[in-house]
Order: structure tokens, then C-alpha cells, then sequence
């Protein structure tokens, strides 16, 4: 390892002071945020550069004595740094399996062992090194810097606020000792779990055991449901501000790609924020996807590996997250995490459901969700193993063990103390195939859907959902019979806060919209004349 | 022809990069192409470095008068 002999003049700040490897992990952030400025939020990725900088001054710190000078320490934690952070991004992602990828990531790892060795056996002051790294590093995030600059200095969406959009609904009344006026809230979300005339259709799969089982517990079967939006950022965030998305065209300077305000009004919503007033305990099944995995009222969240979408989106892409992809150790490989989640959140929800408090969950399980990781009976699947399964095999799959678990939960919910609404509800069905796929403007998103040229039958794949609700038999009988029985999704809140809250929430005409494109998704399009009756 | 040809070329090099990291299960995009592009600014930046910190060599080698001067700006302690 040679240093500069010609021009590194060591007196200078460049050369004498290090500072390039605290630097490098903030590039790798910036670059990562700034491809993703229309859904993360500033404030998670702060905390997460902030554990960068932190763990490269432990690096530098660790192999201070080993290298002698910080100089060189720092050359040898940036190198480090490097190949962890950038390795997989500039080569190759591993595959199992794959010996092309193994290869290429065992010559990387050769190669940086050869420098750190050369690097430790010389003499080098390395000052030349230290400018040239510090030069680097101040160059480097340059282009990202100036992306972040220019939207964040253009964007005014974010002054609306969660409350500003959809304003608080009354107060609750003061809480009743009736229990059967209050009873638990179970709002059960299985990500594109298909309606049964679609599972039939497109799946080869009957459904109707299920329903009927559903049925003699209790349980109204929308038939042929869907949502009122085709995703579920904007279809949950409709269900849980009990209203239509029309609020946010009161903000018309929008950057029609920033996903941020809905996912505030998703997080902060009139649901969560109405139960916490009314002296309700609040459990959150969130998943790896950011706005359902917290809740601003929540009393206690249950996941695995909770970590900010933003901090593990990072690590995945690191060396670590591909190592842990393809040796399948632990969680911080998304593959695994979402079996174990699973798993796990099936078995909390059926634990809560016996406890005796006045309670609203909500569980937002990515179970019919690509990746489908697991057999029909829950047992986790390798990458390898689920590759030999078709994709409509594994949804199908996802599916029956879906039911067998709702099946053990409702039981144990109807047997437990506490009368209880039950919601199970999807918020959009399954991807159908041959979308059309606009030019990709924007590198951000790949799922960059022509939705304006969706035929009638893609939109009903898209849209049509399980809507299956329980009402306390006590209650439901005492129900004036000209209240309408809610449709569609957006009506399902406002049914059970007017029947059981008192709250003046008269259903709203059932109606279904498409956002056009991801660059433009407050600009909705109703669509209802195109969906079958 | 060679135009299009190498704009092919950079064209395919980059689809192979940017779609090196696509099995995360996630909706964040992974930054592959910010990535590529900080290596390319940093390689072009490091590399103008190297030329200024090298710059008396290479101007000597081109004069001849290559290992007639020693450096000793290099030789400093940061302990």
C-alpha cells in the first residue's frame, strides 16, 4: 500500500483528518432516500444515519490499535464500510444456489481482505489516501443532495396533516358500562385475499366451506365485494377515515408522487384516534410495510424484527441482509421475517382474544401477500422449496392456511370474554396478470401501473376482496332494520360507529376509484360503472 | 451504428445493475442506480486526486527527470 508522494500536503484539513468513513454510510442513506423521497419519511431516516455514524465510529475506534494511526484505521473502516454497504448494489445480489453470485461476492471479499492485509503491513501515513477519500465522500452525495434540496424546497404537501384532511369525529360519549354497547373491535386485514367468485374464477378455488363455516358463526358475506380503492395504501387509509380520499384534492399543490400525506392519514387516523378517547386498548399487527406497522395510539404493537421500512430496506441491501438471504439466518432477510411474523401474529391474536378488556386490534397480515413462504398447513418454505411451487399454487396455498387460522381466531374470539365485532377484510385483491406497465419516469416505483387502460376484468381482480363482518348477536338483534348493512369498505366504520357509538355517520353511496398512475395518485377516477354488479 | 451500439451497451450494463437486488421484500426501491452513480462520480473523483497528487511524476516522467526528486510532504505523523 503506497501513499502519494507528489502532492498530499499533510498539514492540510483534507489530508490530516479523517473523516471519511463517518461520511460513506450517510452517502449510501442519501442515495437510497433519494430514490425514496415520496414515501419515507425524514425523520426515520435521521435515526437511522445517526446508528450509521455511530457504528462506523466504533469500526474506526475497533481497529485503531490493530492499524496503528487513525489514519490508516479509517482508510481500513471506509474499505470495510464499502464493501458491506455498496458490495451488493455494484456486483451482484447472492442467490442461493447461484454459483455465479457466490463467486463474484468470494473475489470481492478476497479482494478486500488483500487490501486490508496490504494496508496493515504498511507504513504508509496515508495522508493521500485520506484526501483522496475525503475528496470522495464530499463529491459523492453531491447528485443526491441536490435532488433531495430541490423536491423538498418544492414540495408543499407537507403542511397537511393528518387532521387538517380528515378532521377529528365527535367525541365519544362518556364510557358505558355495557359492555355489549361497547364491545371489542377486531379489524382483520388479509392483504389480496380474493372475494370467492374470483378465487373460483382465476384460483380453481372453492371458498365456500369457509364462508358457510363463517356464516353459521355469525358472520354477513358482502358477496362479490370490493374495495373502494385498488391498493392498500389508499384503500385502508379510505376504511379508516371512514370517508372518500376527495380531502386531499382541497391540496392541489400535492406532488402527485408524494405518498407521505397518505400514509400520515393512514398511520394517524379517525379510527385509532376516536378508540383512544373512547378508553379503548389498542393493538397494532403491523408488517415490514411502514404506514400499518405503527400507530401513533397504540398500546402495545406486535411484530418481528420491528424495525423502520427505511432502516431495514437498508440492510437488505447491504452484505449482511444478502448474506442473511441466502444462508436464510434470522430476520433480517425479509423472506424469513414474514413466515415467522406470521406465524407469531396468528398465535398473539388467538392469546388476546382472551383477554378480558375492552380492545381494538387491528391486524394487517400480509398472509395471501407475495412472497408466499409458506405450505398450506404454515410451515416456512426455503427459497428454493417455494420456487418449485407456482405462484397460483402458492396463493391458493396462502389461502387455506388463511382460513384455517381465521377459523382457530374466531373461535377463540366468539369464546373468549368480551362481545366482539369482527371485521375480516381485505384491501385489495391480488395482482392480475398482463397490467399494463407505464414507461418507467420514475426509477422509485416498479410497480409504475397504467391503471387508466385496466379492463374489467383486471379491475375486479384488483378490487374484488373478502368482506366478512360479525356483529355481537345481542347488539346486531336490537338493530333497527332500515339501517343499511354496509357494501364496500368505507362504509364498514361508519356502520359500527353509528350503531354502537351513536355517532351521526349516515352510509355513504357505495362508490370505487382508481388513483391514474402512481406519479399522479390523488387524482382518482371513479370507476364503479366498470366493476360488476 | 457504433453509437447506438454502445448506447446499447451502457444501457444493458445498467438494466444488469439495477436489477441486481430484486428479491427484498419491499416496496422501498433499493437505490441501485444512486448507487451506481455515487461509484461513478467517486471513481472520476478519486481518479482527479490521484492525477493532482501524482501530477509532479507524471510531469517529470514527461521531462525525464523521473527520480531526481524526492518527496517528503508524504511523510507525516498523525498519531
Amino acid at each position: 500500500m503506497s501513499d502519494s508522494p507528489g502532492g498530499a500536503d499533510s498539514k492540510g484539513f483534507l489530508s490530516r483528518v479523517p473523516f471519511h468513513p463517518f461520511i460513506l454510510p450517510l452517502c449510501f442513506a442519501l442515495g437510497v432516500f433519494a430514490r425514496n423521497r415520496f414515501e419515507a419519511e425524514i425523520g426515520g431516516v435521521i435515526q437511522v444515519m445517526i446508528v450509521m455514524v455511530l457504528a462506523a465510529a466504533l469500526l474506526v475506534a475497533l481497529l485503531r490499535p490493530l492499524y496503528r494511526t487513525w489514519r490508516r484505521a479509517a482508510v481500513a473502516a471506509s474499505a470495510i464500510t464499502f464493501f458491506l454497504l455498496y458490495e451488493p448494489s455494484l456486483l451482484f445480489s447472492l442467490e442461493p444456489g447461484d454459483g455465479l453470485s457466490l463467486a463474484i461476492f468470494a473475489a470481492a471479499t478476497l479482494l478486500l481482505l488483500i487490501l486490508l492485509l496490504r494496508l496493515w503491513r504498511s507504513r504508509t501515513p496515508a495522508a493521500g489516501l485520506t484526501l483522496a477519500l475525503n475528496v470522495i465522500v464530499l463529491v459523492v452525495p453531491l447528485p443526491d443532495i441536490w435532488v433531495l434540496v430541490t423536491w423538498f424546497a418544492g414540495n408543499q404537501s407537507i403542511a397537511a396533516t393528518p387532521s387538517d384532511i380528515f378532521p377529528d369525529l365527535p367525541a365519544p360519549a362518556a364510557a358505558a358500562d355495557d359492555d355489549a354497547r361497547r364491545p371489542d373491535i377486531w379489524y382483520i386485514v388479509p392483504d389480496r385475499y380474493a372475494n370467492a367468485a374470483n378465487l373460483s374464477r382465476y384460483s380453481g378455488f372453492d371458498n365456500s366451506a369457509f364462508l358457510t363455516m363463517l356464516r353459521a358463526k355469525g358472520f354477513t358475506i358482502v358477496d362479490n365485494a370490493h374495495s373502494n380503492y385498488q391498493r392498500t395504501a389508499v384503500s385502508m387509509t379510505s376504511v379508516l377515515n371512514l370517508d372518500y380520499l376527495d380531502g386531499f384534492s382541497r391540496f392541489p399543490e400535492s406532488d402527485g408522487r408524494d405518498w407521505r400525506p397518505l400514509y400520515r392519514a393512514l398511520e394517524d387516523n379517525r379510527v385509532s384516534r376516536f378508540l383512544d378517547r373512547a378508553d379503548y386498548r389498542i393493538y397494532r399487527f403491523g408488517s415490514h410495510w411502514e404506514p400499518t406497522r405503527y400507530d401513533p395510539y397504540a398500546d402495545e404493537h406486535r411484530n418481528v424484527f420491528d424495525v423502520p421500512e427505511f432502516g431495514h430496506r437498508l440492510l437488505t441491501v447491504t452484505v449482511l441482509g444478502q448474506l442473511a438471504y441466502a444462508t436464510g439466518f434470522g430476520a433480517i432477510d425479509g423472506w424469513y421475517s414474514h413466515c415467522q411474523r406470521l406465524q407469531r401474529q396468528f398465535d398473539d391474536l388467538v392469546d388476546l382474544a382472551g383477554r378480558n378488556e375492552r380492545k381494538y386490534v387491528l391486524a394487517h397480515l400480509l398472509v395471501t401477500h407475495r412472497p408466499f413462504v409458506m405450505t398450506d398447513d404454515g410451515r416456512c418454505l426455503s427459497h428454493l422449496q417455494a420456487a418449485a411451487r407456482s405462484q397460483g399454487q402458492g396463493y391458493v396455498d396462502a389461502v387455506k392456511y388463511a382460513n384455517e387460522r381465521f377459523s382457530i381466531l374466531v373461535d377463540a374470539i366468539l369464546k373468549g370474554p368480551r362481545p366482539a365485532i369482527i371485521v375480516l377484510m381485505s384491501d385489495e385483491g391480488p395482482w392480475p396478470p398482463n397490467v399494463k406497465l407505464l414507461s418507467p419516469a420514475s426509477f422509485a416505483n416498479s410497480e409504475m401501473v397504467d391503471w387508466a387502460v385496466m379492463n374489467a376484468e383486471q379491475l375486479d381482480r384488483k378490487t374484488g376482496i373478502l368482506m366478512a363482518i360479525h356483529l355481537p348477536p345481542d347488539h346486531a338483534g336490537s338493530v333497527s332494520g332500515d339501517d343499511p348493512f354496509p357494501q364496500s369498505p368505507v362504509n364498514v366504520f361508519r356502520m359500527i360507529f353509528r350503531r354502537y357509538f351513536d355517532l351521526p355517520l349516515p352510509p355513504l353511496p357505495d362508490r370505487y376509484f382508481l388513483y391514474r398512475s402512481d406519479e399522479t395518485i390523488y387524482d382518482f377516477v371513479d370507476v364503479t360503472d366498470r366493476l360488476p354488479r | 451504428m457504433i453509437e447506438r451500439s454502445l448506447g446499447f451497451a451502457v444501457w444493458m450494463v445498467i438494466g444488469f445493475f439495477a436489477f441486481g437486488i430484486t428479491h427484498a421484500q419491499a416496496y422501498l426501491d433499493p437505490g441501485t442506480s444512486s448507487m451506481i452513480l455515487q461509484a461513478v462520480i467517486g471513481a472520476v473523483a478519486g481518479a482527479l486526486v490521484v492525477i493532482k497528487l501524482y501530477w509532479y511524476k507524471l510531469t517529470s516522467f514527461f521531462k525525464g527527470r523521473v527520480g531526481t526528486k524526492t518527496d517528503a510532504r508524504g511523510t507525516d505523523k498523525d498519531e
